[in-house]
């Protein structure tokens, strides 16, 4: 799939994209750790992630940058947006929204 | 269920694994659970480059097949192929496939041809044990080779099997 300006970073995650996505979400009001993600995520998502799915996506969101993990809480890690990760997500919904926008204005006409 | 977590690399369990470990701990067993760890665990061998490998420079990338795989670099592990390794994963990859080649020509019926079409993937999942499961335990070489291998060997067998009856 072509770039666009509106990239978000995601584009390359395959099938990784929406869980990193739903990790992103998360994140935007806060830190949270993998547990409190996976709960987080099945109440405003009503995706239960698996905890290899989640780690998978952690893990790249990490490597880019776009997540950073906090000082260790026990044996968890807390993860928290950067200011990339933050930009990152802005553009990812805003290119959702457009396109949500349009297929409604369709579903209108037809 | 904890034992999955053997399959992932060391690097991404020396940095994950407590903490995936514990969160595993707080999930129910269910093969589901097991399912995404082993698919996990596979992606992250998979794709390591995903989770912060690099290349030492943009021209070794370029350079493609064995130059790249040697300067892969996973968190400060290095998976180097030595000129040794280089030689056995070129010895299995064409010996294999002079074994599969004989099996076709010397076994001529449906279990030995099935056999034989089977040994094609299994021979290039050995060749590339030498360099891209290089360091990692000898579960995780025996779980992502022998476990891809006990399946085809199944597939092919009962292919072969459907086959005779036929």
């Amino acid at each position: 799939m072509k770039k666009t300006e509106r990239d978000s970073g995601l584009s390359d995650f395959g099938r990784f994209s929406e869980p990193a996505l739903l990790i992103l979400i998360s994140l935007a009001d806060g830190p949270k750790h993998g547990y409190a993600m996976i709960e987080d995520i099945a109440s405003v998502a009503g995706v239960r992630l698996g905890p290899g799915t989640l780690y998978g996506g952690i893990a790249r969101l990490e490597s880019r940058g776009l997540i950073e993990a906090l000082e260790r809480d026990d044996r968890r890690n807390p993860y928290r947006l950067t200011v990339t990760g933050e930009r990152s997500l802005r553009a990812r919904l805003a290119s959702l929204a457009a396109i949500t926008r349009v297929g409604s204005e369709r579903l209108v006409r037809a | 269920m904890s034992w999955l977590l053997k399959l992932y690399p060391h690097g991404w369990r020396r940095r994950y694994g407590a903490e995936l470990e514990e969160l595993v701990a707080s999930q129910p067993r269910s093969l589901q659970l097991a399912i995404d760890l082993l698919g996990g665990a596979i992606d992250a061998h998979w794709k390591p480059q995903a989770f912060g490998l690099r290349m030492e420079s943009a021209t070794s990338a370029e350079a493609g097949g064995t130059d790249m795989i040697h300067r892969l670099k996973y968190d400060g592990t290095t998976a180097r192929m030595s000129r040794r390794d280089t030689w056995l994963s070129a010895a299995l990859a064409i010996g294999g496939s002079l074994v599969v080649a004989a099996i076709l020509a010397v076994w001529e019926d449906p279990v030995g041809n099935a056999v034989a079409l089977v040994m094609v993937p299994g021979v290039w999942l050995l060749a590339i044990q030498p360099f891209y499961l290089r360091g990692h335990s000898t579960v995780a070489k025996v779980v992502l080779i022998g476990g891809p291998l006990v399946v085809l060997a199944a597939i092919g067998f009962a292919t072969a099997y459907v086959t005779n009856m036929v």
